[in-house]
C-alpha cells in the first residue's frame, strides 16, 4: 500500500500553534490566558487556548484580610481536537462567563458560548456524480454552529493571593447545528491552566 | 515563544498527524463518500492479499458498521472488510434529509460505495454481507438492473426481501411461541391482527409487536450487553456513539411509510450471483422459516447456513463459526 500524507495534519499544526499562542504566548491585551486539554467525549483528544477580558470585577473582604471575587468576563477560545480515524475538529468560540474566586483560592465558574465549528474528515473524501465518476473533495468536512454551556471548578496554584496560575476543570455541553437536518450532542471536558496576566 | 510551549506544540502536532498506511497486505484506509447530502464513512480494514473485500451492510436501519468491527477480527485476518456507515446512520455526517431514507436511495448509495471501492481497489472482488436491514438494502440493490454483476456474491444474515412476508412470518412465530410459552395475551393480540399487504401501515404498531416478540425471547442477546464492548464504542473507536444516537432517531417517516413499500419478492428469481443465507436458528425478529421462504424464491443455487446457538446476530453469538463460514463462502466464490 502507498504511504500517504494528509493535509489535515499540516492544518492541525497551524491551529495548534494558534491555540498555544492564544493560550500562553499572547498576553499583551488579555487579563487571563488559558491553555487546556480539551477532550470531546473525554477521549477525542485536543487542545484549547484562549484569552479572557474582565468586564466586571467585584471583591468582598473576608475575615483575616482575605478577599473573594466575582468576575464577569468575555473570552475567546480556539480548540482543536481529534477523533482518530474519523475527523479533526476546530472550534472558535467566544464566551461570556462568570467566575467566583473564593477566599482560599477555590474557583467556580460557568459560561455560555456561541461557537463556530469546522470538521476535517480523516482520509480521502470522494464526491459522486451519480454515474460512477468520483471527484476528490479537498479539505472535506462540515461547518456548524456550536453553541454550548459549561460549568467548571478549579483552584489557585500556590498560597499567595496574587499567585498567577490556577488549574481549572470545565465540563461542556455543546450542540452542533446542523447535523442531518437535526443537531448533534457534543459533550466535552476541558482541563488546564489559567494564567492571570494583570 | 518559550521552550515549554514550543515542546508542547511539537508533541501535539505529532499527535494530530493521522497515521500513515503500512506497506503490508493489511490495509487500514479511511474513505468517505459524499452523496446527496450525506457524508458516509467507509473504513477498509484487513488482509488484501487475495484482493477480496467483504462490504458489510449494517442493520437498523440507522445502526452502524464500524461499531461491530471487533466481531470480524478473524475475517480481517484473511480478507479485507469494508465497514460502511449508511446515510443518516452510525457515524455518517453531513446534512442529509431524512426524506432520502428510501429503498431506491439506499440502493443507489450502495452502488456508489461499490463503485468507489472498485475505483480504490481496481482488481479486488467485492462481496456483500448484509445483516437484517442490510439484507433489504442488498436485495434492493441486486434486483435493480445493472448492479448484481458488480459484486462476487451475497451473504444474507437474518434479513428479508419483503416487509409483508417478514411480518407474516413474525406473526406466525409469535403465535407459535405464545402457545408454547402459554402467553395468552400475546397469542390473542397477534391472532386479532388481520395482516394484508394493503393494511400494514395501519395494523402494525411497532412498539406493540416488538414488546411481545422480545417477551417471547425473539433476541435476548445484543453486543451492547457486553460492558467492555460498550465502553470501547463510546470512547475508543472511530465510531461516534452520539452521531448514532442522533441518526437513529431520524427514521420516523421511514417506519411509518417507507418500510411498507419494500417488496422485492417477484424479482429474486433474477438474481444469478452466488447467495448464502446465514441464519440464527433461534431468531424471533427474523425467524428461520423466512430463510427457507427466501430460498424458494431464488433461482440461483443457494445454501442455508444455520447457526443453531444464535438469534439475530450470529457474528456476535457464534463468531468463530460465523467467520469460518463467511471465509468459506468468499473462498469458494
Amino acid at each position: 500500500m502507498k504511504r500517504k500524507h494528509h493535509r489535515p495534519g499540516r492544518i492541525a499544526a497551524l491551529i495548534i500553534w494558534l491555540a498555544v499562542y492564544l493560550g500562553f504566548a499572547h498576553d499583551a491585551y488579555a487579563q487571563n490566558l488559558r491553555l487546556a486539554y480539551f477532550g470531546e467525549t473525554l477521549t477525542h483528544y485536543g487542545l484549547r487556548g484562549g484569552m479572557e477580558y474582565t468586564l466586571r470585577h467585584a471583591e468582598k473582604s473576608k475575615s483575616g484580610g482575605r478577599i473573594s471575587a466575582n468576575d464577569l468576563y468575555f473570552g475567546l477560545t480556539l480548540t482543536l481536537y481529534r477523533h482518530p480515524h474519523n475527523h479533526v475538529g476546530l472550534i472558535l468560540a467566544p464566551e461570556l462567563g462568570w467566575r467566583h474566586i473564593g477566599k482560599r483560592g477555590g474557583i467556580v465558574q460557568a459560561a455560555l458560548s456561541p461557537g463556530l465549528f469546522r470538521s476535517f474528515y480523516e482520509g480521502a473524501t470522494w464526491r459522486s456524480d451519480g454515474d460512477g465518476r468520483f471527484e476528490r473533495v479537498p479539505l472535506a468536512g462540515q461547518w456548524g454552529f456550536l453553541p454550548g454551556v459549561s460549568v467548571g471548578y478549579g483552584h489557585r496554584l500556590g498560597k499567595a493571593p496574587d499567585a498567577p496560575y490556577s488549574w481549572c476543570l470545565n465540563l461542556h455541553y455543546l450542540r452542533q447545528y446542523p447535523y442531518n437536518r437535526s443537531y448533534l450532542h457534543r459533550p466535552a471536558i476541558e482541563l488546564g491552566i489559567i494564567k492571570q496576566t494583570r | 515563544m518559550k521552550f515549554p510551549a514550543l515542546l508542547l506544540l511539537v508533541v501535539a502536532a505529532l499527535a494530530f498527524l493521522p497515521a500513515c498506511t503500512k506497506t503490508t497486505p493489511y490495509v487500514s484506509d479511511d474513505l468517505r463518500l459524499r452523496h446527496k447530502g450525506a457524508d458516509m464513512p467507509i473504513w477498509v480494514r484487513g488482509n488484501m492479499e487475495d484482493r477480496k473485500i467483504v462490504l458489510f451492510l449494517h442493520g437498523g436501519p440507522g445502526e452502524c458498521a464500524m461499531c461491530l468491527r471487533e466481531y470480524f477480527a478473524a475475517v480481517e485476518e484473511e480478507v479485507a472488510v469494508a465497514y460502511w456507515d449508511q446515510r443518516i446512520a452510525g457515524s455518517a455526517s453531513g446534512n442529509a434529509d431524512p426524506a432520502t431514507l428510501t429503498y431506491p436511495q439506499f440502493a443507489e448509495d450502495l452502488r456508489m460505495v461499490v463503485l468507489l471501492l472498485k475505483k480504490q481497489y481496481p482488481d479486488a472482488k467485492i462481496y456483500l454481507l448484509g445483516h437484517s436491514f442490510g439484507v433489504e438494502m442488498a436485495w434492493q440493490f441486486l434486483t435493480t438492473p445493472g448492479n448484481q454483476d458488480l459484486v462476487g456474491g451475497f451473504v444474507a444474515l437474518n434479513g428479508t426481501y419483503s416487509t409483508f412476508d417478514w411480518l407474516h412470518t413474525v406473526q406466525q412465530w409469535v403465535i407459535e411461541q405464545a402457545q408454547t410459552q402459554n402467553d395468552t395475551e400475546a397469542l390473542q393480540y397477534m391472532q386479532n391482527i388481520q395482516l394484508r399487504p394493503d393494511n400494514m401501515a395501519s395494523v402494525v404498531q411497532w412498539g406493540e409487536w416488538y414488546t411481545r416478540m422480545f417477551r417471547l425471547g425473539a433476541n435476548p442477546v445484543w453486543p451492547s450487553d457486553d460492558k467492555a464492548y460498550a465502553f470501547k464504542l463510546w470512547f475508543a473507536t472511530p465510531h461516534s456513539k452520539f452521531s448514532q444516537i442522533t441518526n437513529v432517531a431520524l427514521y420516523d417517516d421511514y417506519y411509518s411509510r417507507e418500510i411498507f413499500t419494500f417488496n422485492r419478492r417477484a424479482l429474486l428469481k433474477d438474481v444469478h450471483i452466488p447467495v448464502a443465507l446465514f441464519w440464527g436458528a433461534k431468531d424471533g425478529i427474523m425467524p428461520i422459516a423466512h430463510a427457507y421462504e427466501t430460498r424458494e424464491l431464488l433461482s440461483t443455487p443457494t445454501e442455508i447456513v444455520r447457526f443453531e446457538q444464535s438469534w439475530h446476530t450470529a457474528f456476535y453469538t457464534e463468531p468463530e463459526l460465523f467467520a469460518r463460514e463467511l471465509l468459506r463462502f468468499v473462498g469458494e466464490h
